[in-house]
């Protein structure tokens, strides 16, 4: 649709203020959330961004995958098929299915849905948008069925430690973030997969021209994004004590916003995996933040559609730039 | 060439016919599936085929009908809007919040349609003038108007008057014109005019021509960015007007309630590329699309489909149009 954004290594000036631009905004928002509420400084609140952001954190790894490997097309179903994660998740476990069983399943149902998005992108061809906005609806959908379009409540003792529960007085979701980045770190940025998967976003013709499986490559990233959004789904299911419709669904914004705040962070143009925990930090902050300054809840997504809107302004006017350079 | 080999001459000949199959498939596929579910329709489901719930069929289709006329438009330059619903919204609210001030019909209505293009107009100067991805700053826009309608009406409260509608509104929204609704007419009367814009005028051509290449409409004299924002502004401005006749039909401003029209929006469309030979949007195959659509829905509520079933069963639908029309696109080229 786009052309992209350039997978090469040009230096630039704008990426650099682009950057610091994103890192003041952080700072500003910071600064005046901490003069606006005495609460938002708090250790206990900072805890608390730490578990909100969690769950974030980990849908955004899947999207920053995803945004690389097709050269900045986003995955537009990561929250829909979290939602439906979580209803197998919670459906599983209301008819007495053990814990390990209802995990994975719902990890095998993200997979199953980032397969499918795979699939349609690379073997029928349709745009990603677009194919992942029908994959989202249709998740959607499952996940009202599988739930009865109610609310289901059911808590299951490993679930909520993992959302909720501290371990060494750390929230454990924050060692499951920490487990799941250091595992895309080390692919993303040390081994041969991962800089297959920058150059097949970069150029596929190239990527193609020199051996690279383009298609298996840019399917196994939906299928990652897929595998994230499950994690996610148990997470959300933890927090929650059980699962009310469309939880997931207003993660939405949040999911995109963070991804396109990593990828201006970058100065090569794609995304890497230190920009996604950053991007999903900021939104995390975000959104606590206006929470506790006490931001009508309708005008916080107002303050985020104009933030992504700057963003991606910010991302086409580097672009711009970069292709006259 | 006379260097052909029998044998190549045959392969060729069998990747031809397979080709023409497929165009063929995806070509009627639409219009079968529209067919074959009418007649089972009608056999299964007790009182479809009737003259009053054809009629309510089509009562239900004019919104979306209407918004997809834009969209159509839209997406032949290339673009999509994904805040067509609130453009809806806007219009409906803008109008009816006048009313309660006391204005009048006429000049509420102009004034929602106003608002709507204004929309329009924040998202063609996002688009072509800045160059944001279309999906992305509709995206923008679409959250960013959600939440201020929400603000607007103090959380999502509909907007009722404390008198009755005026008699211009009641009867766009509720009227009939002898037996055909009057939305219908409406529906029919925009379809014309789109229709003139898109397949006979020069505007038509220069939308085609910047979705079909960009570049090579630049370079051939095309103000791209003009013709793209004009879509954006159309759309909107039309949306606008499916939102009046969706506050005049419920006779109140409903906030949010546009946005579960854009998925189908969407869908209308690409059935309606599937039936074009170039296999791109025109406005008979988005007429199509909504009543394909719209006889779905009408059917699964006569045949008592519990509502979270229907989410799943137009989704999967969705994906099959997507492919559909994919397949077509990759097969021509």
């Amino acid at each position: 649709m786009r052309k992209m954004p350039g997978g090469t290594s040009s230096k630039l000036s704008g990426a650099k203020s682009a950057q610091l631009l994103t890192l003041g905004l952080f700072a500003v928002m910071c600064v005046v959330f901490a003069f606006l509420s005495p609460v938002f400084l708090t250790s206990g609140n900072l805890l608390n961004i730490a578990r909100q952001t969690a769950m974030l954190a980990i849908m955004c790894f899947g999207m920053v995958v995803v945004l690389i490997a097709t050269g900045g097309e986003a995955d537009m179903s990561i929250a829909g098929v979290t939602g439906f994660a979580s209803g197998v998740v919670v459906t599983l476990l209301a008819r007495g299915a053990s814990t390990f069983v209802a995990i994975v399943a719902a990890l095998a149902a993200g997979t199953a849905s980032g397969l499918l998005n795979g699939m349609l992108v690379t073997k029928i061809g349709l745009l990603p948008f677009l194919a992942t906005l029908a994959t989202s609806n249709m998740a959607q959908g499952l996940e009202q069925v599988l739930t009865k379009g109610t609310a289901v409540a059911f808590s299951d003792p490993f679930i909520a430690h993992l959302a909720n529960g501290d371990t060494l007085g750390i929230p454990t979701s924050l060692f499951l973030v920490l487990g799941v980045f250091l595992v895309f770190y080390v692919v993303l940025d040390h081994t041969g997969i991962g800089r297959r998967l920058y150059a097949v976003g970069g150029n596929p013709q190239v990527a193609r021209m020199a051996g690279v499986d383009v298609d298996m490559y840019k399917t196994m990233a939906f299928v990652v994004a897929g595998l994230c959004s499950g994690i996610a789904g148990i997470v959300l299911m933890g927090r929650l004590s059980g699962l009310t419709p469309l939880a997931a669904t207003h993660m939405h914004l949040d999911v995109l916003l963070a991804g396109y705040v990593s990828t201006v962070l970058s100065t090569v143009g794609a995304p890497g995996i230190f920009g996604a925990l950053f991007g999903a930090v900021l939104v995390g902050t975000l959104t606590n933040g206006l929470a506790v300054i006490r931001v009508p809840t309708f005008y916080v997504n107002l303050v985020k559609g104009l933030l992504i809107i700057v963003v991606v302004a910010a991302n086409a006017i580097q672009r711009r730039r970069r292709r006259s350079a | 060439m006379d260097a052909k080999t029998p044998v190549a001459d045959q392969l060729i000949g069998k990747q031809q016919r397979s080709m023409r199959l497929w165009m063929f498939v995806s070509r009627y596929g639409t219009l079968a599936a529209f067919l074959v579910m009418a007649i089972v329709l009608s056999f299964v489901a007790p009182g479809f085929l009737t003259m009053f719930n054809i009629l309510t069929i089509l009562r239900q289709i004019s919104v979306l009908g209407i918004m997809g006329l834009g969209m159509t438009l839209v997406m032949a330059g290339g673009g999509i809007d994904l805040s067509i619903g609130e453009a809806a919204d806007v219009g409906g609210l803008v109008c009816v919040a006048l009313l309660a001030q006391g204005w009048g019909a006429g000049p509420a209505v102009l004034a929602g349609l106003a608002g709507g293009a204004a929309m329009g107009m924040l998202n063609a100067t996002l688009i072509a003038g800045i160059g944001i991805a279309p999906f992305l700053a509709t995206l923008g826009v679409h959250s960013m108007v959600r939440s201020l309608e929400m603000a607007f009406t103090r959380g999502g409260l509909p907007i009722y008057l404390n008198r009755a509608m005026p008699r211009p509104l009641i009867f766009l929204g509720r009227g009939l014109v002898g037996p055909i609704p009057t939305q219908v007419i409406v529906l029919a009367v925009l379809a014309l005019a789109y229709y003139v814009i898109y397949h006979r005028v020069t505007l038509g051509r220069y939308v085609t021509a910047v979705g079909l290449n960009r570049e090579a409409a630049r370079l051939s004299g095309v103000s791209v960015n003009k013709v793209t924002a004009t879509t954006y502004v159309l759309a909107s401005a039309t949306a606008a007007l499916a939102g009046v006749i969706l506050a005049a039909r419920v006779s109140s401003g409903q906030p949010l309630a546009g946005g579960a029209y854009l998925l189908d929006t969407i869908a209308a469309v690409f059935m309606g590329r599937t039936i074009s030979a170039e296999g791109r949007p025109n406005v008979l195959g988005t007429l199509v699309g909504a009543a394909f659509l719209g006889t779905v829905v009408n059917g699964m509520t006569l045949l008592n489909v519990v509502f979270y079933m229907q989410t799943f069963i137009k989704g999967a639908l969705l994906l099959g149009v997507l492919a559909l029309a994919s397949f077509a696109r990759t097969k021509r080229g």
